[in-house]
């Protein structure tokens, strides 16, 4: 590995656990009890979140989201992993309080992001990513999120399994429920969250669910779905449209989604898509199971291989400096040029 | 003289019994000698090549235990791997390349000794995908069951091999190769045979590699018609079968094929397995012998050269060793004709020259028959000691016929006289040399390592036969020895003699006390430098592949081909976690576990891993419609138990209580370094776990989890016994009622009933506990902890058994000082010529160096003590010293350069072994010699007082015995 620290230099003692558990919530039901399966039978144990470990081959391991913050890239991954680069090559671990897998990572600004992930996991950092605090951790739960949308340095949203919804105004200190019946009544998991360019905000999920809050999130109606399988990825496009990709190389575009006139794009392939990012306003790059690449020029709705399947999955993309940036099962890898 | 009285008379009642045999009824002695030796050549004739791999193994060491406990459902630590890559590009989806690879993999399959149900391949049904469909998921067979050669087909198998995580395991990392992987089975369960490896190595040289990369293959026919009771006897087993006078097989019928060729030498005495078909249709196989076989080479329609074929494994190591040996030996048949000309230079004798190789040579033979009669064979890893018992052997006949000529030479006497004279001058001290080698040697068997304590069973054996055809047989021999004129014979012997008087004269010098102190001081800054050099020695392999062959063999490029194409290597380590029954749908239990695989990755030297957590989180994710946000272990304990289910015990990652996981650890190689860094990871990560552990679960402490991990491990070891105990009764033929009626088996089923009750009550939590190792790096790492705690200690064991040994000899302190610094000193500094020259101490060197330790005792021995007799007869040092050379010491020096000269020749040898080992004998048989002629005598300068002559008294040599 190529000098991490010269990354983030002031890295070295920057660990921080100030935030703690103090989020953690009652954990009297946690530890497995004894039961009919002849488990011993054991004393309730507190989960504690454990710091994670900084670890030579932390590029490789599972890593699930990456984000290009304006100042540097921040992907995140199993075991607590966020690792931090200026050039999409190097990349150096930043400690974190906590070592479950993180699924998803978004910033306000380049200052302010969360991430967050297994054991209802919320990290929160507000200097660009060098430290992070412990914003929330309910591994009693056993729910996941799985994705995160920050709005500003206040206001975030986090979506997750089972209907998981979660909203904070005040930067973090509170984490209250978002009351989407119409979304999470079905208890389905919630894959994807993102702002449209007319500021709406977009869910998709699990059996081809589709949420929209045209007030800012005050209400969510449920959209009517072009498919039944489950969406992995979101991409606001022009003014109120989106892409959607998901199961089993479904992928799906409109120009305005509050009407719905959802359009099939031809993919050629049966492999999920399980992320898809904006490369400009013209083009989407989607990625998924076997390390399959797909660009989607979303003026004409028509796809291109980039990547054939033959790779483990890819879980999240990001593009930078003409290439792309994709993270998944192996780890990082990149792709240097998309033409 | 400070020898006491009793063991003065030991000693002369010893020669005088000696004398009474070899002596005075020499000719019924030797008649006894040659029967015997007829009756053990007999017996050496067919002593069987015995190699083993649980034998190198130290059964005693707790990861043995580990080894042991889990060998049947994680697979041994004996594998053989075969790997087919393309060689011209293109990846393994074709017709032609999948069609080899199943044939290849049929091929192993049926090679003897190989565990059925642990062959793995594309092609084997253990071999399985899972995949995503809507509303659910599929599992199969990587390979469908109705596969045909259609590129949709190929398409499919490609992403099969990807979603059931294939690649780097079965298949290379750029999917141009594929692996065949397979585990050996030393003793057949069902009959108790061992598995032959030669034939084994034969055979996969013959049926995988031959086949499939040979352009011809041979064809076995006969020479003429085979005819029941005419060319082809009856055998007993024939009976009802064939018919005498029965013509089993025509002129010119194919009996067997080959793909390597049976050599003609081989064919005479191999028999070649025709198959019959009888009246009943049923095969019937018949042995026809290979006078009667005719070969013919034709092309090999199965020959493809675009596909490459690799193969390693422990028995492929045996084989290549095995096929080496030819070479070895005649690279010991060389070292010994070179011993024996230059002998014929040194007497000027043909007789006398061939008198000390033939002794040697009957002592090996009465080796290997004492070897045969003691139930052992002959390990092809052992073959050097054989050699070194040569060497000592050669050692003490030249001393012997050295002295004998020196007899003739000064006394004028006859061949019987002279006899007489050197048997009563050198026995006491030969025999007490060769019972400190025997000493020394038996310590060696301390080491709890089967094969080692084979050697040392050899070698004392070995060493046994050397007393009686060194002093028994050569002293009857030399007896009936004609010099013919016995005066030209002296006169010859003077003028060659002179030749080398002012060498001896120059060397005499080392008793003067400025030369003295120089030698010392250059032994002081040797033992210095060769003490901080030693440092550097490895316990273990120092090298990458296999060091016993060269590095650039085909074994060796073949693993390398292996390692550098696919993931997972030819060395793995796995660690076995335990803990309770059905455990493994514990979040807490798996995390352990997937925690310590993550670190291991992290490690240097490790290439991969894999574990059950590993899997689960795939199938986990799987569940959850293949997402990778998924791809975790899941603390709900019901959606583990859906993420385990589909891996089942067969794939070797879980026992079938799932109370034993097994981390799989591929290394890149199996250097001592690279092992132990793995193995001290493994044991820090333990230990920090169980303390953090602790730390949270304050119901238990490391006192009740070391006690319940005892438990387990006694659990285990009592019912492999029991097992062990009914397999054998039932190969014995006894009844199933019977065996439970045993009383041997009853006793062993409570004990392991109690273990057992005692376990299940120990039903508090605790920590995983990371159970090293099994796996070939496991059993590496276990050998070289068995040798770096025990090779100091047994060195000393040796030293204290040779001072023990020289202090009986002489009764006298100064023999320990003058005999064993110089020998101390060539031990360190071999030590460093090991770790100079990158020869790792292990399990195959450290007999060879304690046996080199033999022949520095043997020369210090007689150097002493000619020159403690010639002081003791009133010779000042300088003189006696002088005489000293003369009478022992030039065959010394004779023996230690003619031995080093023979084995310099190894470095020309197709064995890295031989060739490592010429090196460190080289220098072995050297620097004693140089011990020996001038360290010896420059300690024994300030040891030694010369007695005082009475006045007008000359000094004349006498033996103190």
């Amino acid at each position: 590995m190529k000098t991490p620290r010269r990354v983030f230099p002031w890295l070295a003692g920057a660990c921080c656990f100030a935030a703690g558990a103090w989020l953690s919530a009652g954990a009297e039901d946690a530890a497995p009890a004894a039961s009919e399966d002849g488990a011993p039978p054991t004393a309730p144990v507190q989960i504690k979140p454990r710091p994670s470990e900084i670890m030579p081959k932390a590029t490789q391991a599972l890593i699930l989201g990456v984000i290009d913050t304006g100042e540097h890239l921040i992907a995140v991954g199993d075991r607590g992993e966020i690792l931090a680069s200026n050039d999409g090559r190097a990349w150096a671990q930043v400690p974190t309080p906590v070592r479950a897998a993180l699924t998803a990572v978004s910033f306000a600004d380049a200052q302010h992001g969360w991430a967050v992930g297994h054991d209802a996991v919320v990290l929160h950092t507000g200097d660009g990513g060098r430290t992070w605090t412990l914003q929330n951790f309910q591994p009693e739960l056993q729910e996941p999120f799985l994705d995160v949308l920050a709005l500003d340095p206040n206001h975030a949203y986090a979506v997750g399994a089972y209907g998981l919804f979660e909203q904070t105004t005040d930067g973090g200190a509170n984490w209250t429920k978002v009351e989407a019946p119409a979304i999470t009544g079905d208890q389905l998991h919630l894959y994807a969250i993102r702002k449209l360019g007319n500021g709406d905000l977009f869910v998709a999920g699990e059996q081809g669910t589709l949420g929209l809050s045209t007030d800012g999130g005050k209400t969510w109606s449920k959209l009517k779905s072009p498919y039944e399988g489950t969406f992995f990825g979101a991409v606001p496009r022009g003014d109120s449209g989106a892409l959607v990709c998901g199961l089993r190389g479904n992928a799906y575009l409109s120009h305005d989604v509050r009407k719905g006139d959802w359009q099939k794009i031809d993919t050629g392939t049966t492999n999920s898509f399980f992320g898809c990012a904006a490369l400009d306003a013209h083009q989407v790059a989607m990625v998924g199971l076997n390390g399959i690449v797909e660009l989607v020029d979303t003026d004409t709705g028509t796809a291109r291989n980039v990547k054939s399947p033959g790779d483990t999955p890819y879980s999240d993309a990001v593009p930078f400096k003409g290439g792309l940036v994709m993270v998944g099962v192996s780890g990082i890898q990149h792709i240097d040029s998309l033409q | 003289m400070s020898q006491p009285v009793f063991m003065h008379r030991v000693f002369e009642a010893a020669i005088r019994f000696g004398e009474s045999f070899i002596y005075q009824r020499r000719r019924t002695t030797m008649t006894v000698l040659l029967l015997i030796t007829a009756f053990l050549a007999w017996e050496a004739a067919h002593i069987k090549q015995d190699a083993g791999y649980d034998k190198s193994i130290p059964l005693k060491h707790p990861y043995m235990q580990v080894y042991k406990q889990y060998q049947e459902q994680f697979g041994g630590a004996n594998t053989l791997l075969v790997a087919l890559m393309q060689k011209n590009g293109g990846d393994i989806y074709n017709e032609k390349f999948l069609t080899r690879l199943k044939q290849v993999t049929d091929a192993v399959f049926f090679l003897p000794g190989i565990d059925r149900s642990q062959v793995q391949s594309l092609f084997t049904p253990n071999v399985t995908y899972i995949e995503v469909v809507e509303g659910g998921f599929y599992g199969a067979n990587v390979i469908p069951a109705d596969y045909q050669p259609t590129p949709a087909m190929f398409a499919k198998i490609k992403s099969n091999v990807a979603k059931g995580g294939y690649i780097g395991r079965l298949v290379s990392n750029d999917q141009r190769g594929a692996m065949v992987m397979a585990d050996l089975l030393e003793v057949d369960p069902i009959t108790g045979v061992k598995l032959d490896y030669g034939e084994l190595a034969d055979q996969i040289e013959d049926r995988v590699r031959g086949r499939f990369a040979s352009p011809v293959k041979y064809l076995y026919k006969a020479k003429e018609d085979i005819v029941a009771g005419k060319n082809y006897t009856l055998r007993k087993t024939d009976e009802g079968k064939l018919k005498a006078g029965q013509v089993l097989f025509k002129k010119g019928d194919v009996l067997a094929e080959h793909y390597v060729p049976v050599g003609t030498l081989k064919r005479w005495f191999t028999d070649f397995n025709g198959t019959l078909h009888l009246a009943d249709g049923s095969a019937y196989v018949v042995p026809v012998h290979g006078r009667l076989i005719d070969v013919e080479q034709t092309a090999n329609p199965e020959y493809s050269p675009d596909i490459g074929i690799h193969i390693v494994g422990f028995a492929k190591v045996v084989g290549d060793v095995i096929d080496a040996t030819q070479e070895v030996v005649t690279f010991f048949l060389i070292t010994l004709v070179m011993t024996m000309i230059l002998l014929w230079l040194y007497v000027g004798s043909f007789r006398l020259a061939i008198l000390p190789l033939v002794c040697s040579i009957t002592a090996v033979v009465w080796e290997f028959g004492l070897l045969k009669l003691f139930g052992k064979g002959v390990d092809p890893f052992a073959i050097l000691v054989p050699f070194l018992i040569l060497a000592v052997s050669v050692s003490h006949g030249v001393q012997y016929v050295n002295a004998w000529v020196g007899e003739l030479e000064m006394y004028q006497r006859n061949s019987f006289d002279a006899s007489l004279y050197t048997w009563r001058r050198l026995a006491i001290y030969g025999t007490m040399a060769i019972m400190t080698d025997v000493a020394g040697f038996a310590m060696i068997a301390l080491i709890p390592i089967g094969i080692i304590q084979e050697m040392a069973l050899n070698a004392c054996l070995g060493m046994a036969a050397i007393i009686i055809t060194n002093k028994v047989m050569m002293p009857i021999w030399l007896t009936w020895v004609n010099i013919g004129d016995v005066k030209a014979f002296v006169a010859k012997q003077e003028k060659r003699d002179s030749i080398f008087d002012p060498v001896w004269k120059l060397l005499s010098n080392m008793v003067k006390p400025k030369p003295a102190i120089a030698a010392l001081l250059i032994c002081g800054v040797l033992l210095g430098v060769s003490l901080w050099k030693g440092k550097d020695l490895q316990i273990g392999d120092s090298q990458k592949g296999v060091p016993e062959l060269l590095p650039d063999s085909r074994y060796n490029r073949d693993n390398a081909a292996i390692v550098d194409n696919f993931a997972l290597g030819t060395d793995i380590l796995k660690v076995v976690a335990e803990t309770d029954p059905n455990a493994c749908i514990r979040y807490d239990v798996m995390e352990q576990i997937d925690r310590l695989a993550w670190h291991l990755t992290n490690t240097a030297g490790v290439q991969s891993t894999l574990s059950l957590p590993q899997l689960a989180k795939f199938v986990y994710s799987i569940f959850v419609e293949g997402s990778p946000k998924f791809y975790v272990l899941p603390r709900n304990k019901d959606a583990m138990v859906q993420a385990i289910t589909p891996i089942t015990p067969p794939t070797g990652m879980l026992n079938e209580s799932c109370s034993a996981m097994p981390i799989w650890v591929f290394t890149s190689d199996h250097r001592a370094t690279t092992i132990n860094r793995i193995v001290g990871e493994v044991e820090r990560f333990g230990s920090d776990n169980a303390q953090e552990f602790y730390e949270t679960h304050k119901d238990v402490d490391a006192k009740y989890c070391d006690e319940k991990n005892l438990t387990r491990r006694e659990t285990g070891m009592d019912k492999i016994a029991l097992e062990a105990m009914t397999e054998e009764r039932l190969r014995q033929g006894m009844s199933d009622d019977k065996i439970q009626a045993d009383p041997a088996i009853v006793a062993q089923q409570k004990k392991l009933d109690t273990a057992k009750a005692k376990l299940a009550g120990m039903d508090k939590e605790c920590p995983v506990n990371f159970a090293l190792a099994t796996g070939n790096v496991g059993v590496m790492a276990a050998t070289n902890q068995v040798v770096h705690e025990l090779e100091k200690r047994i060195l000393l064991y040796v030293y204290i058994a040779i001072v023990i040994c020289v202090y009986i000899s002489f009764f006298e302190w100064q023999s320990i000082v003058c005999i064993m610094l110089p020998l101390a000193l060539v031990s360190w500094m071999a030590y460093a010529v090991m770790a100079l020259l990158g020869i790792g101490m292990k399990v195959a060197t450290l007999p060879v160096v304690a046996l080199a330790v033999g022949i520095g005792v043997d020369y210090g021995i007689y150097v002493y003590a000619t020159l403690a007799d010639a002081c003791a007869s009133g010779f000042d040092l300088r003189e006696g010293y002088l005489k000293t050379l003369k009478m022992t010491g030039k065959a010394v020096v004779f023996t230690g350069i003619t031995l080093g000269f023979g084995v310099a020749t190894w470095l020309f040898s197709g064995l890295q072994f031989q060739r490592d080992m010429g090196k460190l004998l080289v220098f072995m048989f050297t620097a004693n010699m140089f011990g020996a002629i001038l360290i010896l005598p420059a300690i024994a300068r300030f040891l030694i007082v010369p007695r005082k002559l009475a006045p007008g008294e000359k000094p004349v040599f006498k033996p103190r015995h």
